[in-house]
This record gives structure tokens, sequence and C-alpha cells, in this order.
């Protein structure tokens, strides 16, 4: 029978189908257990965490099969060893970086300074992270653009996370004419963050005067707002800030700056 | 003003309007408040509409699951002692369409008090709650039910030590409200635990005579939620 038939070695057809045939199912499992985990946990999991239990599963499954497929093909795995130990020293040479990029990647994982789903700068690329893999980090810009940052880059790279705190703090620089009444215009400024739903009790907001320039007098205000809402509550009290102002009869002879 | 409302109907107050009207074969809902107005066309046969208080974490927006009372005046309580007090806290109204009582759904939620939040504990991991400034009061106080509710709240300082309590911090989940037209009640406890800590929780009371008790948004998505209390361990 066809089955019997010797290829090389001891390997029949038999060993090369059923080997085939462990790969298929490995895969398919492989991708079962994924959907099956994602769809049961992904409402006890967050996204970060339940991306490396998949991952987990299906690098770790992948290389049991691998060392199942080796064994039955007749691959001596103990000379793999030996051999491994010298490919090793030639391969670990050749992908330096690529070892680099994995090991990186295992620490910002354990490290955790950043998580799926956070906005980030990382090496000046200003988005939302979309994914941590071994090797890279994927993350997609405000404009829509797909960025992968090699782990190796992101680890030794200046990190900033926008979202690693409850709450972000925003400010900006208010000029004012000498001739107009700063207590008041404080008073207003005080009073349009106040009437701010999103604009936070706690941390508290703060408005002083902040320089007495050339030409104007500058009124600082800092005002903490909660992650989700920050952008949206910047604008709305600038725009709010500036017509209540004007409303008045406090003249804006600059621009509102913001930091 | 609360209450089953029945096809076509029209709620006019000073400070706001609700009214559903029908054009065609269509109800149209309608509210309007000095700061908004909102238009919805609901496909129905008929159109039964509740509109009872909800928790007050949903407008403008649901960032928060908990309801930060910050107390004007802060409450010195003596070792071993259980106080009742009473604190008001703001109200939202849930507009519900009631027609099939399996699934009943929200079409609306406003507010007539003021919106503010704040952090409760550190930058890292304190939450953001609802934000209300209430007076502390020894006997059930009077308030405008479209405005204010008010809480009535056992304090036990278990402690040996004089405890300052300054704010209650509520979890949304597992609030009881129970309302009529004059008034929005809630019963709740606070258990202090040290200084610095307490858990607080709402009372599983029934209704008090004369009141309602409220269709909660939260209740109906608890799903395997079960705890209702919420631990203050970043101060009192």
């Amino acid at each position: 029978m066809i089955l019997n038939d010797v290829v090389y070695g001891s390997v029949t057809v038999f060993n090369i189908l059923s080997a085939i045939f462990t790969l298929i199912v490995l895969i398919i499992a492989s991708r079962v257990l994924s959907l099956y985990v994602k769809r049961n946990l992904k409402d006890k999991l967050d996204k970060f965490h339940l991306n490396i239990l998949n991952k987990t599963i299906n690098y770790g499954l992948i290389f049991i099969g691998l060392f199942s497929i080796l064994s039955t093909l007749g691959i001596n795995l103990s000379g793999i060893m030996v051999a491994g130990g010298v490919t090793g020293v030639v391969i670990a040479f050749a992908s330096q970086r690529m070892v680099g990029n994995i090991i990186s990647g295992i620490f910002l994982i354990l490290e955790r300074p950043i998580k799926i789903g956070e906005q980030v700068s990382i090496d000046n690329v200003f988005g939302t992270i979309e994914d941590i893999t071994f090797l890279s980090t994927i993350i997609i810009t405000l404009e829509g653009l797909y960025v992968r940052i090699p782990n190796e880059k992101v680890f030794t790279s200046n990190i900033s996370n926008y979202n690693y705190n409850k709450v972000r703090r925003f400010e900006f620089i208010v000029g004012i004419k000498y001739s107009n009444d700063t207590q008041k215009a404080i008073n207003i400024i005080k009073e349009t963050i106040d009437n701010h739903p999103m604009a936070l009790v706690n941390p508290a907001p703060k408005v002083n005067l902040n320089e007495i320039g050339k030409d104007f007098v500058n009124i600082l205000a800092q005002v903490w707002g909660g992650n989700s809402e920050w952008s949206k509550v910047k604008t709305e009290l600038i725009w709010e800030i500036k017509n209540s102002l004007e409303d008045a009869g406090i003249d804006l002879p600059a621009p509102i700056r913001m930091s | 003003m609360f209450g089953h409302y029945n096809n076509t109907f029209e709620l006019k107050y000073e400070s706001f309007n609700i009214s559903v009207s029908k054009q065609d074969s269509i109800f149209i809902y309608r509210r309007k408040t000095a700061l908004e107005f909102i238009e919805k066309a609901i496909a129905v046969e008929n159109c039964q509409i509740l509109i009872n208080p909800v928790e007050p974490l949903n407008t403008p927006k649901k960032i928060s699951n908990h309801l930060m009372i910050a107390l004007n005046v802060p409450l010195l309580l003596e070792p071993k002692t259980t106080k009742k007090i009473y604190i008001k806290f703001p109200i939202e109204f849930g507009v519900f369409l009631t027609n099939d009582l399996k699934n009943i759904e929200i079409i609306d939620i406003f507010t007539l008090s003021k919106n503010k939040f704040t952090l409760y504990g550190d930058l890292k991991d304190g939450i953001i709650c609802k934000y209300y400034k209430s007076d502390v009061f020894l006997t059930q106080p009077d308030c405008s039910p479209i405005y204010e509710g008010i809480i009535e709240l056992d304090v036990s300082n278990k402690t040996a030590k004089y405890v300052t309590v300054s704010m209650v911090i509520f979890n949304s989940f597992g609030m009881r409200i129970y309302y009529n037209n004059d008034r929005v009640f809630i019963k709740a406890s606070m258990l202090i635990l040290n200084e610095g800590a307490a858990e607080v929780d709402f009372d599983n009371i029934s209704a008090p005579q004369d009141m309602i008790k409220s269709y909660e948004l939260y209740l109906l998505k608890m799903m395997s939620m079960t705890k209702t209390s919420f631990t203050m361990e970043w101060g009192l």
C-alpha cells in the first residue's frame, strides 16, 4: 500500500500525511480556541490582556505542534538541540535585531508602559495603540496612518502615555489689554470653568495672573479634565471663555495660547 | 409629572416641556429645557411612556458610575455612634417607552440640575465621580422633586475616634430610588471603617408609604454584578 512506502529513512508517506494533518488540526484548533477565548473572556479581560492570552495560546500550540511533527518526520530532536547550539549562535548573530525586538516586546508586555487603546506619543509618533506584538508596536495616528514601530525602538524611546492617569491637565494663556479690569477677567474665566460640567472640581482649576507683558496682561488658566473628555473640554472652554470675556467688554487683542 | 402617560400628552413646566404628539402613524417625542431641545420619532402602535427619576449619572454624558455628594459643612461624628442625616442629590429624569414590559426602552434622559464631575483619589488609580454639593439636614428637608431628591443616610462610626465626614460616594449599581410627585427618596448607609475609609451602600427597603419604586437604569444592566456598595478608601 502506498501509505507504507518509505520516503526517506524510516519515514513513510503515512508519517508525512499525519504530520500535515496534525499541522492543519493545530491551526484550526488555535483559531477555534482563540475565538472561544475572545468570545468568552472579552467582558472579563481588557483588550491588552486578552491579546496576550491569545498570542500565548497561538504560539504555544504552534510550538507544541512543531515538536510533535518533527518527531513524526523522524527528525532527531536531541540532534537538533546539539545542532541548535551551533546554528543558534549563527542565527543569533544574524538576527540580533529580531531577538532584541522580541525581548523588548516581552519587557513592554511585563512593564506595561503602554496598553492597547491608549493614546501615546512614541518617537514623535502620536496616536492610539492598535496592537503590541512580539516584534513591533502598531500605532494608528490621528490622521489614520498605520505606523509600525519595532519594539526595540519603543523600548528605548521616550514614551508619553496620555491615558496613564485618569485625568489630564491643560492650560491656556489669555492676554488682555492693560486698560481692562484684570480681576474681573479672572473672575469671569473662573466662573466659565465652573460652569463647564466636564472641567473637574478636583484637582481644582487655577486661574492666575501669569505675566505683565509689554503689550498685554497675561492670565494663565490651568484646568483638569477626564481622559476621555479632555480634548473636548479644552476646545469648548476656549470658545466659552472668549465669548464670556467679550460679552463683558474685555478685549482679547492677542490669540488665546494653549498648551 | 412622574408617572405613566399614554399616546399623546403635554407637560408644561417653567423649566421644561415634554410632549408626545401624533403625526400620521408616527408618534413624535419632544423635550425642551433651557439648554437642549430633543425630538424623536417613535414608530409604535400605542405609545406608552413612563417618566421617573433615574440614577443621576447620565448627563451630560455617562462617564462615571459613582456619585459624590460633597457636604457643605463637614460632619464631625463622635466614636461609637450612629447618626441619621439627610442630604440632597440631583434628579435626572428617565423617559422610558414601556409598550413591551419585557423590553423597556429608554428614550431620553435629562436634568435640570447643574452637572459637574470630580476626581476622588489619586491621579493614577482614583475614580471620576459625578459631583454635587449638599447641606446636611437632621430632618427631611423641603426640595422640589424636579431638581433634587433626598437621601436618608445612616452614618455609623464604629471606631474609637472622632471622624470627620466631608463627602459621601455612592455606586450607581443598586441605587433604589422611590418617588411620588412631592419628593424623590433614597435610603442608604455609611459605615466608617477608620478615619480615612468607609463603606457606602443602599438599603434594601420596601417602598415608603405613598411612594413608587423607580425603574432604574443600572439594575436593568447589572447582569452578574452583585456588588452595590462602594468603599471610600482615599479619605472622607
